[in-house]
């Protein structure tokens, strides 16, 4: 028969012993998988980024094909609409800004086209090229941060 | 007896963690996995959204495509937009997919509306995502002209000059002097400086005409029936030059009947502008015409239907 406080100062004793063993296990196992937690989140956040500017450079071909800029499309001819889907899109996609939209008018060559005051002329395309600085927070990738992601699409004017 | 020992020791040694710190890591691991599957709802769903969003764009196009022409026909604009819509897999009232056309003015709207079911979003909350695209169409007999060449030709020229090709152009001349001065027949034309710019009467002359072919012309509405005064007549030998500057080119001209009322625009493709003794200008009416500078606004009367042709243009 064990007296009541060997057997409490036994099991404090056992528990000082092995309870570190398990906040080093712990530790050792936490470090990898938080950077793998970290870089599956920053995939996710990379590939939705690659999938808004590429969704952004269609939307804004499309609105801008039928919405022309007044004459060259530089950011201060874009018509209100285009305005409106780019500030849009800004919205949907992180660090997209004004600077990171060119929308230009091109042939069927992909040859720049000069621009009169009506703009783009029918059977001709619109092109956007859309890119924005994407950064990483996993720190020590062997990848480039911040990395530039970036999409081109192209609409005939109808 | 002696392996039994060893092990007996072992366990003493290495015994079970004690149960205030076991699945320490599962809770953290839970947590984790709602942030990995709401990131795979973020990147599968999200752009598995954007792709149907695409595809409802271009669905609701040409939808809306669809119902001009059904408009055009006098057929149920509703019922073709659901038609063309359906075909391209987007049937209304399946799947909570709604499509509605509304008109008027020209105008032919569809809006296509469909949920996205998600697959991993629905786990942190998103079951679905609306999309609702929409395409407008505007269609119609054209009225309102940008860019218009100072010329006009009576109707009748349609049945001269349509139907040909760059190789075999008809060839139009002055008409005559005073009331002869609008194009009577259907191988004449004229210059004009669509009077209402002026103001009527208009007294239009060489250097206002030109200006206008440079493209220096002036901001002017012309309504249909509305008298366009022909130029009158002279050597006009900078006209046919500045003009043979636009060889090649096509361009809105205003068609008008005897009386010299404008009915409608017609596109006019340019082959040949020569002054002088000849003073004549060679070209052809384009059948299919659906260019940006022949515009139809709510302001600006019905054209004759058996002159100009349809235009059916994607405006938003």
């Amino acid at each position: 028969m064990i007296p009541r406080r060997a057997r409490i100062l036994g099991a404090a004793s056992r528990s000082g012993r092995e309870g570190g063993q398990g906040l080093v296990e712990m530790s050792l196992a936490l470090l990898p998988f938080i950077v793998l937690l970290m870089g599956v989140v920053d995939l996710g956040r990379g590939v939705y980024t690659n999938n808004g500017v590429a969704q952004a450079a269609r939307e804004i071909a499309r609105v801008t094909s039928v919405h022309q800029c007044s004459g060259s499309c530089s950011t201060a001819t874009w018509s209100a609409e285009t305005l409106a889907t780019v500030n849009t899109q800004k919205k949907l996609v992180p660090g997209l800004a004004d600077a990171g939209v060119v929308i230009t008018c091109v042939d069927i060559t992909n040859a720049p086209k000069t621009v009169a005051a009506e703009g783009c002329p029918a059977g001709e395309f619109i092109r956007v090229d859309v890119a924005t600085s994407f950064h990483l927070v996993t720190p020590l990738l062997p990848i480039p941060n911040p990395m530039t992601l970036s999409s081109t699409a192209h609409i005939q004017v109808p | 007896m002696a392996i039994r020992a060893a092990s007996s020791l072992r366990r003493r040694a290495f015994g079970r963690r004690p149960e205030s710190e076991s699945g320490q890591l599962l809770v953290v691991f839970a947590l984790a996995l709602i942030a990995m599957v709401g990131m795979t709802g973020l990147i599968l769903d999200g752009g598995d959204t954007f792709i149907q969003r695409r595809e409802q764009q271009n669905v609701a196009d040409t939808a809306a495509m669809a119902a001009a022409y059904a408009g055009l026909n006098g057929q149920d604009v509703n019922a073709a937009a659901a038609s063309v819509a359906g075909a391209n897999g987007f049937v209304n009232g399946t799947g909570g997919t709604t499509i509605s056309v509304a008109s008027g003015s020209g105008l032919y709207t569809v809006t296509i509306t469909k949920p996205h079911r998600n697959n991993f979003a629905g786990a942190v909350g998103f079951a679905s995502w609306n999309v609702t695209t929409t395409a407008t169409v505007r269609a119609g007999i054209p009225n309102g002209a940008f860019g218009a060449m100072p010329l006009i030709f009576n109707t009748k020229a349609f049945s001269k000059a349509a139907n040909k090709t760059e190789s075999t152009p008809a060839s139009f001349v002055e008409p005559g002097t005073g009331p002869q001065d609008v194009p009577q027949t259907n191988a004449s034309f004229n210059w004009t400086v669509f009077c209402t710019a002026n103001g009527n009467p208009c007294n239009g002359n060489s250097n206002t005409v030109k200006d206008l072919i440079d493209g220096n012309g002036i901001n002017a509405t012309v309504y249909l029936n509305e008298l366009i005064g022909p130029l009158n007549a002279g050597a006009h030998t900078t006209l046919f030059d500045a003009l043979s500057s636009k060889v090649g080119m096509s361009f809105a001209v205003a068609m008008v009947n005897d009386a010299g009322q404008m009915q409608s625009w017609a596109w006019f493709h340019l082959t040949g502008s020569v002054g002088g003794s000849t003073k004549q200008i060679s070209g052809y009416f384009d059948d299919q015409v659906n260019p940006a500078p022949l515009s139809i606004s709510n302001t600006g009367g019905t054209p004759a239907g058996a002159t100009g042709g349809y235009t059916v243009d994607l405006v938003n």
